[in-house]
């Protein structure tokens, strides 16, 4: 038991002073009601005896001046802070964190990470003072408040038990948001922000992470008025063999041929030796037997032949401390050609590049003139999203078409586009060959005759750079990609057609109009379905055919979704890990097929983490019991508010002893 | 009108229960007047007692020639004798005896009216007296002077202090004869009520005692912090009344009435205590005919 004063001398000098004055203010106040009786020659023989010590018989007597006089002592008591040492006490307010990620489904600990994590949140919990409140907060790729401030352990507890594993990869900076969001109002937490100012009044809090640390460190994250405390979750030296890839792909010289190729990876600290099987429609087709060193990659091959369609599952059949990466899936799908129109006055430098084997391979092309577009009939089929991909050729549209488009020499009728002051010649001198669009293409030699500054609208990526500025462009329109290039192929120069630019008899324009094809048309050699990380969000293209589809998932449940205003669908139910299939509500017709697997090396890396960063600040795992004052003043305090009641109520009912 | 039978002195209905009953004396008293109470004494009337030898200077009257003749002897005859009896109601008029509902003073004053009422009735002479000394009525017999009672009794009020010493001293001043004394008092005097008593003994009266207290006075309701003030002396005390002091109290009031109770059983002095609140009729028939004083 130790005290700390929290007056300075001369206070308590002063209070020292209040018990006498009580003694004193206790006699002075008297204020006796003066009755007439008959005679007070009996009540005169009946008090001799208590005018003997007279003064000593009234504090005898007298209860109230002494409850009053235990009242200040307590309240003094009080002031002196009397407290003594403890060890399991949560902080005044505290913000449990608890991962429940994939890896924390790991079970390295009895009977999983999260049950452990669970039990030490709780014997926190059990640990709180009575006027201590904490927070709960489960954390995967998203965090879940699921218990706000409260000093209720019995809603906490609830919480709590409440959390289950889930299949999901691990981001702990939206709950570090959330928490912070508590602990420093109004701020952002961006670290180097001169506007993140505090602008209501700070709570500190102790925030507690349960946590296998399997989160990258956050260098832009500042944690303000939050005390940063980690429990590390798991045995430092598990052992896991994760799948981290699966994908099936045609081989582009025999079609009927599929080759489906898996990585693995050894994430523990011995020579590894598994047995990985191939299953097709829960069918054993093939297996492969691979020893993998620590923390060696190592990929499987297996090789398909004359199968159309159908679920492909990849198992590691040996056990090991996390199953949830042992298995993945994916789809083969039917090979399909996209549906390409070209809208154009007539150019044969276009139709040529369209016709190479390769082009044809992928694409069925419709050439149009501009009258197509503006007819009824294409309005119609417009609704129905018929085209993949449209290319505009030195023609505009009244309105954009529910599609991909790639504008050649044109302005689109979309908001921020534009063209600015034709100028002449152009020279080119940069290529983004980051984009998809632009791989494998070598622009600079390309010579270009009149040419406009291009004005793209905002979240556009500048694709090709010449002197007189951004002359090819991307930029998203909803769930469609437009691409404009501002200088035409051909131009009319005094009633006839000349060339403006010889691109077309380069090797790169072949090829920018088959990346086009692959990259607007969604169409690529892969003969896998989508794959999705567990709880990542897909965008399912419906076109506007449809008004809702049905989404089956592994389980065999499904779930009606409706598709709004866009021609996509963002499904985000997609916890379950295994193939899910996208069908129509009426027919039950398969529209695509995704699937969700844990292809997350940092899930499949359980190896728990001895500290983890937080804006150049480091917090080391430390045990979940911290050494704390347990003060005993509110006990103190209330004491003295009870007696105090009790003495009014004494006074009030004449309740003499 | 009805009248409230605590402000009337006496009822009809309790002047109906009275006029059988007659005061009685333990003691032998010479009557002033021929009475209709049969005496102790051999006197002169109708009634037959006895017969003793004739001693000269008898009244020559009074001897049976009858038995002179039969026995050759002088015998007179003796009758019993018939005289009034002197009844003094002495009222405690303190301002300590207005207190209650009905006041004490009240209940004495109806008390004296009863006990005077059964004393007209029988032609004894009655004399009504207060503590205070401020009114004292002449004798008053026959039930003719039952108007000039009850006027009497109405005119008590609670005077200015006066010690029953001082009271009874002045009593027996005024008033020589002898009879019965009713003293209807609370004892509430500081000085203390014995040397008034014994006053009263040496007088060789019959004395009654009827000690009056107000349920108050038995039971009081008090609590807390209080200055009670004396209501005849003024006196202050400062006092926290709590339930001890109230037990306390009743004790003392116990050992109080024990006292008074236990000096008049010494000195042959019937004590009756009676609340303020007990109805008149009741004391009378009941508690005062218990204790001989009415028959």
């Amino acid at each position: 038991m130790s005290f700390i004063s929290s007056l300075p001398l001369w206070a308590w000098l002063l209070l020292l002073l209040i018990p006498p004055a009580i003694i004193a203010l206790y006699f002075l106040k008297l204020k006796r009601a003066p009755i007439v009786v008959p005679s007070t020659f009996l009540w005169r023989r009946t008090i001799e005896d208590l005018h003997v010590n007279s003064l000593w018989q009234r504090l005898q007597k007298n209860i109230l001046l002494y409850l009053q006089l235990i009242v200040v002592a307590f309240l003094f008591l009080s002031l002196l802070r009397p407290g003594c040492r403890s060890e399991s006490q949560l902080g005044q307010r505290s913000i449990l964190l608890i991962d429940h990620s994939a890896s924390m489904s790991a079970t390295d600990e009895k009977p999983n990470r999260l049950a452990v994590a669970k039990d030490k949140a709780l014997q926190l919990v059990d640990s709180m003072a009575s006027s201590d409140v904490a927070m709960v907060i489960s954390f995967s790729d998203r965090a879940d408040i699921k218990q706000g401030f409260t000093s209720d352990r019995r809603q906490l507890r609830a919480a709590i038990e409440g959390i289950q594993t889930t299949n999901r990869t691990t981001d702990i900076r939206e709950a570090l948001r959330a928490a912070a969001g508590l602990a420093n109002p109004g701020r952002t937490s961006e670290i180097d922000n001169v506007n993140d100012i505090q602008v209501a009044e700070a709570m500190p809090a102790d925030l507690y992470i349960f946590s296998d640390g399997g989160f990258s460190e956050l260098q832009d994250f500042d944690l303000g008025n939050l005390a940063p405390k980690f429990i590390s979750i798991g045995k430092p030296e598990p052992s896991n063999i994760g799948i981290v890839a699966l994908t099936a792909t045609r081989n582009a010289e025999r079609e009927d041929e599929i080759e489906v190729y898996g990585r693995l990876v050894n994430h523990a600290n011995i020579d590894t030796s598994i047995t990985t099987e191939l299953y097709l429609d829960e069918n054993l087709i093939d297996a492969t037997k691979s020893t993998l060193k620590p923390g060696e990659e190592e990929g499987v091959n297996f090789q398909l032949r004359d199968i159309e369609s159908g679920k492909l599952t990849l198992r590691i059949t040996d056990n090991d401390d996390l199953l949830a990466d042992n298995e993945a899936f994916t789809t083969i799908t039917p090979p399909s050609k996209i549906e390409l129109l070209v809208v154009t006055k007539g150019n044969k430098a276009l139709e040529i590049a369209l016709e190479t084997p390769q082009a044809t391979k992928l694409a069925r092309v419709k050439l149009a003139a501009i009258d197509y577009i503006e007819s009824e009939d294409f309005k119609k089929a417009n609704l129905e999203n018929p085209f993949d991909l449209i290319i505009f050729d030195g023609v505009s549209p009244q309105s954009m078409p529910f599609s991909n488009t790639l504008f050649i020499g044109s302005v689109p009728p979309a908001e921020g586009w534009g063209f600015g002051e034709s100028q002449s010649p152009v020279m080119i001198v940069d290529t983004n060959k980051n984009h998809p669009l632009m791989q494998y293409l070598e622009m600079n030699s390309v010579r270009i005759v009149e040419g406009y500054p291009l004005k793209m609208p905002a979240g556009g990526t500048r694709l090709l750079e010449a002197d007189i500025g951004t002359i090819l462009a991307a930029a998203p329109r909803g769930p469609y990609l437009d691409v404009v290039s501002s200088f035409p192929l051909v131009r009319e120069e005094d009633g006839s057609m000349v060339t403006n630019t010889d691109w077309p008899i380069r090797r790169s324009f072949p090829i920018f109009l088959l990346n086009t094809i692959e990259t607007l048309g969604n169409t690529d050699a892969d003969a896998s379905a989508r794959s999705v990380l567990p709880g990542q969000a897909i965008a399912l293209k419906v076109g506007q055919r449809l008004s809702e589809v049905q989404v089956v998932d592994p389980t065999g449940s499904s779930t009606q979704v409706s598709r709004g205003s866009m021609s996509q669908i963002i499904f985000t139910q997609t916890d379950n890990k295994g193939v899910h299939e996208v069908l129509t509500p009426d027919s039950g017709e398969i529209l695509e097929r995704f699937s969700v697997n844990l292809f997350s090396p940092r899930e499949s890396q359980i190896v728990p983490a001895e500290k983890i960063g937080f804006g150049g600040e480091t917090v080391t795992a430390s045990p979940a019991k911290t050494p704390s004052r347990r003060e005993f003043w509110r006990w103190l305090t209330a004491l003295a508010i009870g007696l105090l009641t009790v003495e009014w109520i004494i006074y009030l009912r004449r309740i003499f002893l | 009108m009805p009248q409230d039978q605590s402000s009337v002195l006496l009822s009809p209905e309790v002047m109906a229960r009275l006029e059988r009953l007659e005061l009685v004396t333990r003691k032998v008293f010479r009557g002033r007047m021929k009475g209709e109470r049969r005496s102790h004494r051999k006197g002169e009337s109708v009634e037959f007692a006895d017969y003793r030898s004739y001693v000269p200077g008898d009244d020559l009257r009074f001897i049976d020639w009858n038995l002179y003749a039969r026995l050759d002897r002088l015998y007179l005859k003796l009758f019993q004798e018939e005289e009034d009896l002197h009844l003094y109601c002495l009222i405690d008029a303190s301002p300590s005896m207005s207190f209650g509902n009905p006041t004490k003073l009240q209940c004495a004053k109806q008390l004296a009216a009863a006990l005077g009422f059964v004393g007209l009735c029988r032609s004894d002479r009655v004399v009504l007296d207060t503590l205070g000394g401020l009114k004292s009525s002449s004798p008053l017999r026959g039930r003719a002077h039952l108007w000039r009672m009850l006027e009497l009794l109405d005119q008590i009020e609670p005077n200015d202090t006066c010690s029953m010493l001082d009271g009874v001293k002045r009593f027996s001043l005024r008033n020589s004869g002898k009879g019965i004394i009713v003293l209807i008092t609370d004892l509430m005097d500081k000085s203390g009520y014995e040397t008034a008593l014994r006053m009263l003994i040496g007088r060789q009266m019959d004395l009654f005692v009827v000690h009056l207290l107000s349920p108050e006075e038995i039971d009081p309701q008090l609590l807390g912090d209080l200055r009670l003030i004396d209501s005849e002396d003024r006196d202050e005390t400062e006092i926290t009344i709590n339930r001890a002091v109230l037990k306390k109290y009743r004790n003392t009031l116990d050992q109080f009435v024990s006292q008074a109770k236990q000096f008049c059983a010494r000195r042959s002095i019937t004590y009756l205590l009676t609340p303020s609140d007990r109805a008149v009729d009741v004391i009378v028939t009941q508690y005062l005919r218990e204790r001989g004083l009415v028959q």
